[in-house]
């Protein structure tokens, strides 16, 4: 259980403003772990089809809970002993993290759909149904991966999901570049680029792996629909990743700036 | 410099008010530079494997979707009632730079045995075989 927790929240200094800021929170006592007084601490419950099992996703409710200075992560912006705000000199480089998680996104969901499809065309080249043969007994029946139905499906999502793999490279190469400049200039010519990439490219990532896992699981029959074969599970744990940092038409109108 | 350097104006962007004029497009938007080709022809059909044909068809669609949503907001579209058409440029611009990253990376495999493999992957990937 954890002690403390990393909070962004709004900095208000003299009823003024200052936008969300990130502090260190003691929320439960480090000898008997019970929440401290004025913090509500819990847990939101099972998630839709049963995906993130395994994870703990907490809620937390602070009520007039004094948070000291020094407990702000003060490595960009600070606020000094007399309540004084010190502005970032580099503002752009908390911007420029908050791309991280997008960039970290495409990749996953493109290695999602890799995992599921490495299931299904193994499955559909083992299993075998029906024979083309006009002799009935004359031999094996078909592999499956055999039908035009089935390769039709299933090899165009393999072209996509290198397709996004390659391009999850490039964005991160593009954002290491930015981030690069960023430190050393505190401005980058990539900003743009990358925001509007990256913005797109969850977007369309998250969309396109989601709907071929889905394909995957169709394409493995009845079999795809039992949780041994391991589909379920990448596409329940895949399927928040379509709203979490913003959804699809949300980004991708982003990448139309 | 991976960024297209704009000297001119290309054939479209006199019409693209929206878009931020400033020195240079990213490298992933430079085709927006390129005189458009307004009429792509396939002859024989084998051709459309050559010649980055289906790379040009990808740029000329976005292209004209950009072009299609500047007309509309010109003719004062209100701006709630363009997010689907918003939705289509920012589709058909990754679908660009998708397919972009898949044929430079085809192109930098040096085993040949690999590479045909994953070339034949190239010609079916969505956004190509949608077009």
């Amino acid at each position: 259980m954890a002690t403390h927790a990393l909070v962004q929240a709004n900095l208000t200094i003299n009823s003024k403003p200052y936008g969300p800021h990130v502090f260190i929170v003691p929320v439960r006592s480090s000898t008997d772990l019970s929440p401290l007084p004025n913090i509500l601490i819990g847990d939101i419950g099972s998630k839709s089809f049963g995906g993130f099992a395994s994870i703990d996703n907490g809620f937390v409710r602070f009520n007039q809970v004094r948070i000291p200075r020094k407990n702000m992560l003060q490595r960009h912006s600070q606020v000094e002993k007399g309540g004084k705000y010190v502005h970032a000199q580099q503002e752009r480089m908390s911007y420029g993290s908050m791309i991280t998680l997008r960039v970290a996104v495409v990749n996953a969901e493109s290695y999602n759909l890799t995992r599921a499809l490495t299931i299904a065309i193994r499955y559909t080249t083992i299993r075998r149904q029906f024979s083309s043969s006009s002799k009935e007994g004359a031999g094996k029946e078909d592999q499956v991966i055999t039908y035009s139905s089935v390769k039709f499906r299933l090899f165009p999502l393999l072209g996509m999901a290198f397709a996004y793999l390659f391009a999850s490279k490039e964005l991160k190469s593009l954002y290491v570049t930015m981030m690069a400049q960023l430190k050393i200039r505190g401005k980058s010519t990539k900003l743009a680029e990358v925001h509007a990439l990256s913005s797109g490219l969850k977007a369309c990532s998250t969309w396109d792996c989601l709907a071929g896992i889905e394909e995957c699981r169709k394409a493995c029959g009845g079999h795809g629909y039992s949780a041994y074969s391991g589909i379920g599970h990448i596409w329940a744990n895949g399927a928040p990743s379509q709203t979490y940092e913003g959804t699809m038409l949300r980004f991708v109108a982003e990448l139309r700036r | 410099m991976r960024e297209a350097r704009r000297k001119q104006p290309g054939p479209l962007l006199p019409d693209l008010h929206h878009v931020p004029l400033t020195d240079y497009l990213p490298w992933s938007a430079g085709y927006l530079y390129r005189s458009a080709d307004r009429s792509i022809a396939i002859d024989p059909v084998e051709d459309y494997r050559k010649n980055e044909l289906p790379m040009k068809i990808l740029e000329e669609i976005s292209r004209r979707a950009i072009f299609d949503l500047e007309r509309r907001i010109q003719n004062g579209t209100p701006w709630k009632d363009l997010n689907m058409d918003c939705v289509s440029v920012a589709r058909a611009h990754i679908n660009v730079f998708l397919v972009k990253a898949f044929r430079d990376a085809v192109w930098s495999i040096d085993d040949e045995s690999v590479r045909a493999v994953i070339n034949k992957l190239y010609y079916i990937v969505p956004p190509l075989s949608y077009v």
